[in-house]
């Protein structure tokens, strides 16, 4: 995982609970990397699984509705790294399905190394889009935080829900995606 | 509170830490990067200057090879090589020197470059460079290219003759190219293109590597040129022995015209005997004619003692009436004789003439009877010679050469028939043509023969008796009067010689 969601994950702890929080955190967990995060690097997935554990524990949250908040927090930092056809997007549809065949691509010209998610777009009606997720990291929650919050800034209403799940044992997640 | 904000307190410094440890991280990664980029820049600007290195490398090499194939002569290659050198090469100085067989150093060209303007530009006198020359050790020299014979970069002192006392050198290395080994007496001559430095700053291995591959360019030119020049030398050679050659037939023509002058001298010489002969003495006749006639008049010199009987008694005795008539018949037959002596001589003479080939408008039917007046002595007994002279066209030819031709012929006919026989001699224009034929009625030329007959110094005449030289010199004549010559043959019944001339118009 890149250092940039590690920062975006600790300024969304200092803004939602505290500074004491993430030092806690930090001091408690004893991470390879001792808590410091340069954005371009890579961190082993497991510090970011250990401190989403810990934060879970101490707030007493699901971790599915605390990764799926750190998602609509994260949005806001991405879309700035995102390229200008990708912002521009004329509407949410659009943009998402530019996320495998546009943003992520352009990810990886910028992070050789990135570990990326694949995104499948089967058919679905018109005021549907279904995206399938895959990934060793099972971050499914992650993505509907950032979809809910692409949402906000296409300023459309959608009602995001999944269909199939890795957690519950399938081989890939079925994110529906309902424009309302 | 104060506790509370004691523990904030402390999370901010630690976060703070924490995040100078990270600037200081980043930071370093920048350095890692610049150092990265500049190594790839310098990286990069390396390629570009090898790659603009082979370019100025190639554009040499391509360049060289066009102008060295244009150039006309040795010298011209060499001096074009030692410019284009000494350019690319950043104006080393430039000589081009033969080591001899005898160890000695020859042959010297020398380029310097006209380019003052450089900084590495080097100036050497021409004469300090020759004598620098004759302080070399040519044997040094020799063996080291005898042990290695391609381009060699040489410490110019090692190679300086140790017995000169050899005063400080205004070089101090040598890049020599041998550009050929010339044969001489079982050792070489070794052409050298020689570069000369002051220091080893201006020496780039990779150009000098170039110039290396050069030198099988250099190499073939020179020796195609060397080629060449033999090639034609020989061409030359054998222009000289045609030209004598040509000499030669000219001098056989004439040989063989007199050849054949002699054969006829006895003829033509009864020929002019005869009629000299009974003019002589139809001269003494007339002599003894005029005595009597002198008797007979002398009294009319006295008018006095005139006898008219007495005169005309002596007219009877000396018949005069006889004298007078016969004396007509004598002289007319003298003034024959002479006139058919001047025919002789003069067919003779224009037969004998040696020196005017020059082709002009002639008349073939008069040159035929000149050689029939030439050889009437030959032919007059046991040979009918019958003549059809029906060309109306004048050809371009030399009388003398074109009667030579047809005495040659006309013999050629008698001898086939030695018995005698008949002879015919036909002319007659063909459109743009004149033809000739002369035809006897002998032996034949036998078809194995027929295609040597123009050969010279083929005869079947038994040794002694002919040249050979007759019909090739013929032969040769026809040709020079762009004439076609045909032979027509058959044992035993006869040949025909059929001659075709351009008619002149
Ligand atoms: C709604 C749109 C998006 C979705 C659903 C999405 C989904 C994800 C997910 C699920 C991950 C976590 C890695 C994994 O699951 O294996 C991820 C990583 C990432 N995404 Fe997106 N993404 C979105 C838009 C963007 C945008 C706009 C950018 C900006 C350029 C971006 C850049 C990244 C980066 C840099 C990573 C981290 C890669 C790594 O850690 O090696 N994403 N994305």
């Amino acid at each position: 995982m890149k250092g940039i969601v590690f920062n975006v994950l600790q300024e969304f702890v200092e803004q939602n609970v505290s500074y004491i929080a993430w030092d806690n955190a930090i001091s408690t967990l004893s991470l390879p990397s001792n808590g410091v995060y340069i954005s371009a690097d890579n961190y082993n997935d497991e510090e970011l699984f250990s401190l989403v554990g810990y934060f879970c524990e101490h707030l007493t949250l699901e971790p599915s509705v605390l990764v799926r908040q750190f998602g609509e927090f994260l949005f806001a930092s991405l879309i700035e790294m995102a390229p200008a056809e990708a912002q521009n997007a004329t509407d949410l549809r659009t943009f998402l399905n530019m996320v495998e065949h546009l943003i992520h691509v352009e990810v990886l010209k910028l992070y050789h190394d990135a570990n990326l998610p694949s995104f499948d777009y089967p058919k679905a009606n018109d005021n549907e889009l279904i995206m399938i997720y895959r990934s060793p990291r099972k971050l499914c929650f992650l993505s509907e935080g950032l979809i809910l919050s692409a949402a906000k800034h296409f300023k459309e209403q959608v009602k995001v829900t999944q269909s199939q799940c890795m957690h519950q044992g399938a081989d890939c997640c079925q994110i529906h995606v309902e424009f309302l | 509170m104060s506790n509370e904000s004691d523990a904030q307190i402390k999370a901010l410094e630690n976060i703070l830490k924490r995040e100078r440890e990270a600037r200081k991280k980043v930071e370093k990664k920048l350095e890692t990067f610049s150092r990265e980029i500049y190594e790839s820049n310098e990286q990069l600007r390396a390629q570009t200057a090898q790659a603009e290195d082979k370019q100025t490398q190639l554009s040499f090499l391509t360049g060289l090879a066009a102008e060295t194939w244009k150039k006309d002569n040795f010298t011209e290659i060499i001096s074009n090589y030692l410019e284009r050198c000494s350019d690319f090469l950043f104006y080393p100085v430039c000589v081009f020197l033969q080591l001899e067989v005898d160890y000695k150093v020859n042959y010297l060209q020398i380029v310097q470059s006209k380019n003052i303007d450089n900084p590495t530009y080097q100036t050497v006198n021409n004469k300090a460079i020759i004598h620098l020359f004759s302080q070399l050790d040519g044997f040094k020299l020799r063996d080291a290219f005898q042990q290695s014979p391609e381009s060699q970069l040489l410490n110019l002192t090692n190679y300086m003759d140790n017995t000169m006392k050899v005063t400080k050198l205004p070089f101090c290395f040598l890049y020599a190219v041998p550009l050929y080994y010339l044969q001489q007496s079982g050792e070489n001559n070794i052409g050298l293109a020689c570069f000369f430095y002051r220091d080893d700053k201006n020496i780039s291995i990779n150009k000098l590597q170039t110039i290396e591959s050069s030198r099988s360019t250099l190499t073939l030119a020179i020796e195609r040129k060397r080629a060449d020049k033999k090639l034609q030398r020989q061409i030359k050679e054998l222009e000289e022995i045609n030209n004598t050659l040509e000499k030669t037939q000219q001098q056989l023509v004439e040989t063989e015209k007199l050849a054949s002058l002699g054969m006829l001298s006895a003829g033509v010489a009864h020929e002019i005997n005869n009629p000299v002969g009974y003019v002589k003495s139809n001269l003494e006749t007339m002599q003894e004619y005029l005595e009597s006639l002198k008797r007979v008049l002398t009294p009319l010199n006295n008018q006095d003692t005139l006898d008219q009987k007495a005169l005309l008694d002596l007219w009877e005795k000396e018949e005069g009436q006889f004298l007078l008539n016969d004396s007509e018949s004598i002289l007319s037959s003298s003034l024959t004789g002479l006139e058919r002596i001047k025919e002789i001589v003069s067919a003779l003479r224009a037969f004998s003439r040696m020196d005017n080939h020059d082709l002009e408008p002639v008349d073939i039917n008069v040159i035929i009877k000149n050689a029939l007046k030439m050889l009437q002595n030959e032919l007059k007994y046991d040979y009918e010679i019958l003549t059809e002279l029906r060309a109306d066209k004048q050809i371009l030819g030399s009388e003398g050469q074109l009667q030579q031709v047809l005495i040659n012929l006309l013999v050629n006919a008698k001898h086939a028939m030695p018995m005698g026989g008949k002879i015919t001699i036909s002319s007659y224009a063909d459109k743009a043509r004149v033809v000739v034929k002369v035809k006897d009625e002998g032996c034949g030329i036998s078809p194995e023969n027929l295609k040597d007959i123009f050969n010279p110094f083929f005869t079947t005449k038994p040794p002694g008796e002919g040249t050979g030289l007759g019909l090739s010199i013929s032969y040769s004549i026809l040709k020079q009067h762009h004439a076609k010559v045909d032979v027509n043959s058959e044992i035993d019944s006869g040949t025909e010689f059929t001659m075709s001339f351009f008619a002149f118009e």
